[in-house]
């Protein structure tokens, strides 16, 4: 059990990391364009390969923050009717919903390595100025779905638990 | 399949998975992952499902989403808005319903630097409903404008929403961002002319009051303090664009660090606040895009099935014209704006329905600017508007739900006088654009 609370504690920190990248990321973007803007406007330099970087960072914040936002429960959701639910069939239909989300993220998982390593292996550039495998874009989506596969399974054992606890009362 | 058929089972699983509760951008990705299985060939078709979340999050006219939430947020940070409030208080005289109109016009003002109707709203609710409770303003006064000035923040540029529905109908951002401004100007100019014409009529709605005045000189130091910072701002956003010197992504760039820089100026740019900012903009900018993932597979999948072709040909066989055509569709989005967030209404009505739009030759830009009006007022109409929920959160202890919703009421109404008016004076949506981007 200690173990466990400790890898729980583990895995939280490391989403907290996740949310620092994807931070700075935004920050890179704000501050990368506008000097683009003014380097080009100015000097008529633009800054090589800002566009792809820019592009990337747009899926390296997608997929890094997700399982951060999925703790967080920020991900929008219709909740009106489950507001209203009794906890426990609230809690068993959220439980089947993270179950759901974790095979999902399974796929993802399976055919984003599937599809990386391919484009890896046949040396798949990025269209544009700057010289770079499409791999190392298109890693991030099977790589930020394993937190968010880990954090689909944290959320159903959540409401599992509230399950029988409920039942139990 | 049939088309219909296919169209009610994918619908209708999507409608299932939305009200469970199941967030929007999973649902999406289940309904694409089943679709994409049936019509894209099996296992195979994954590796496309993958390829297609790259290439519909990889673009550069989605910049502005991630950096009009931080700009919003660094601003609401340094209290920007808070200041505003109390500079058009400052500058307005002794009129009916002045706290009301403070609401709307500073509300406006605001929404030059936030895109989010909810922050907008929990600001003015906050600053402004003590103070019109305090001055004995009837629910209906004091709730009402506080909802028109927060929600029209989702209309006016810097909009987040708005570039969504730009990049997914296909139109030109900028044209977009630009085309907002008269409805959005427009629905702000109609809310304060509701709240003079009521309190005109109802005058113990908003009972006058004794307010401070101010001598010339501090109004003036307190423009140059609190009103030409946010120029700049608005300038680096919204003007630049209209001058055609940069695109709406490097836009958001520059006024970002404009944001940035003003609330340095007003020593407010703390290294929490930061923090606080960037968590916010990660959080937004990760579940809208995540959402976005999923926008280039469904709208394939709709197509694949035939569901895109079957009911474009049925609905261009109804003997309606087209104006009554856009009519239904946005009728059917004001239902759905009743129950569902914006950003599933729009990911369902733009792929769905954009096509029978674009089959009837009518302009993408003018019908994505309304369906953006309709999300608008899709957040302040009962019963589950999302700003009705935050205006709840800010209001004094003694109001009911039933007064939220009485309050809105009126503002829904305004919502519909402003999109008949888009609707037949088409004009109102696509001059400015045209003009600009000609």
């Amino acid at each position: 059990m200690k173990v466990l609370r400790a890898l729980d504690r583990l895995f939280d920190q490391l989403l907290e990391v996740l949310l620092v990248i994807s931070g700075v990321l935004a920050i890179f973007l704000m501050l990368g364009i506008s000097t683009e803007v003014v380097t080009r406007y100015f000097f008529n330099m633009p800054i090589v390969g800002m566009l792809e970087s820019s592009e990337m960072a747009l899926l390296y914040i997608c997929f890094l923050a997700a399982a951060w936002t999925l703790r967080e429960e920020g991900h929008v959701s219709m909740d009106a009717i489950t507001h209203r639910m009794n906890t426990r069939p609230r809690a068993i239909l959220f439980c089947i919903q993270s179950l759901v989300g974790a095979v999902i993220c399974v796929i993802i998982i399976r055919y984003g390595i599937k599809v990386t390593a391919g484009v890896f292996e046949a040396g798949t550039l990025l269209p544009g100025q700057v010289m770079i495998n499409m791999g190392y874009l298109l890693l991030i989506i099977p790589l930020g779905s394993i937190p968010l596969l880990i954090q689909f399974l944290r959320r159903a054992y959540g409401h599992g638990k509230l399950i029988f606890q409920s039942a139990e009362n | 399949m049939e088309w219909w058929l296919a169209a009610t089972i994918i619908l209708g699983s999507l409608l299932v998975l939305i009200l469970s509760g199941f967030p929007i951008a999973f649902c999406f990705i289940a309904l694409c992952m089943v679709g994409v299985y049936i019509f894209w060939g099996g296992e195979a078709g994954y590796s496309q499902y993958i390829l297609s979340i790259k290439s519909s999050v990889t673009r550069f006219d989605l910049v502005p989403i991630v950096l009009f939430i931080l700009m919003g947020a660094v601003m609401v940070e340094a209290g920007i808005g808070g200041n505003l409030v109390n500079s058009v208080n400052m500058w307005l005289g002794r009129l009916p319903g002045r706290l009301s109109l403070i609401a709307v016009i500073a509300g406006t003002i605001f929404a030059t630097l936030s895109g989010s109707s909810m922050a907008s709203t929990a600001l003015l609710g906050s600053v402004l409903s003590p103070e019109m409770e305090k001055h004995g303003y009837k629910k209906s006064m004091s709730l009402g404008p506080i909802l028109a000035g927060g929600s029209v923040a989702m209309l006016i540029p810097p909009s987040g929403l708005g570039v969504f529905i730009a990049v997914l109908a296909e139109v030109s951002v900028g044209q977009f961002l630009i085309g907002i401004i008269i409805p959005g100007l427009m629905l702000a100019f109609f809310f304060i002319a509701y709240i003079i014409i009521r309190c005109w009529l109802q005058p113990e709605i908003a009972p006058p009051y004794r307010s401070e005045q101010f001598t010339w000189s501090v109004k003036l130091k307190d423009l140059v303090k609190n009103l030409i910072p946010v120029v700049i701002v608005i300038f680096l956003v919204t003007g630049i664009i209209m001058l055609g010197l940069a695109t709406p992504s490097e836009a958001a760039a520059t006024g970002c660090l404009g944001a940035f820089i003003v609330a340095a100026l007003y020593r407010k740019l703390t290294w929490n606040g930061v923090k606080r900012s960037t968590k916010t903009t990660v959080k937004f900018a990760s579940m809208i895009l995540l959402i976005m993932a999923s926008g280039s597979a469904f709208t394939q999948v709709l197509a694949f099935s035939g569901v895109n072709q079957g009911m474009t040909a049925w609905i261009l066989s109804l003997p309606v014209s087209p104006l009554m055509t856009v009519i239904g569709i946005l009728v059917v989005c004001a239902i759905m704006g009743c129950f569902m967030p914006s950003m599933g209404i729009v990911m369902i009505i733009i792929p769905l329905l954009g096509p029978v739009v674009d089959a009837l030759g009518m302009s993408m830009l003018w019908f994505s600017i309304l369906v953006m009006v309709n999300c608008e007022m899709g957040a302040i109409t009962p019963p589950f508007g999302t700003v009705l929920f935050v205006m709840k959160g800010v209001a004094p202890p003694n109001t009911t739900m039933g007064d939220v919703y009485k309050a809105a009421f009126p503002l829904a109404c305004i919502n519909v006088l402003t999109m008949l008016l888009m609707l037949f004076i088409p004009a109102l949506t696509l001059w400015l654009p045209g003009v600009l981007f000609t």
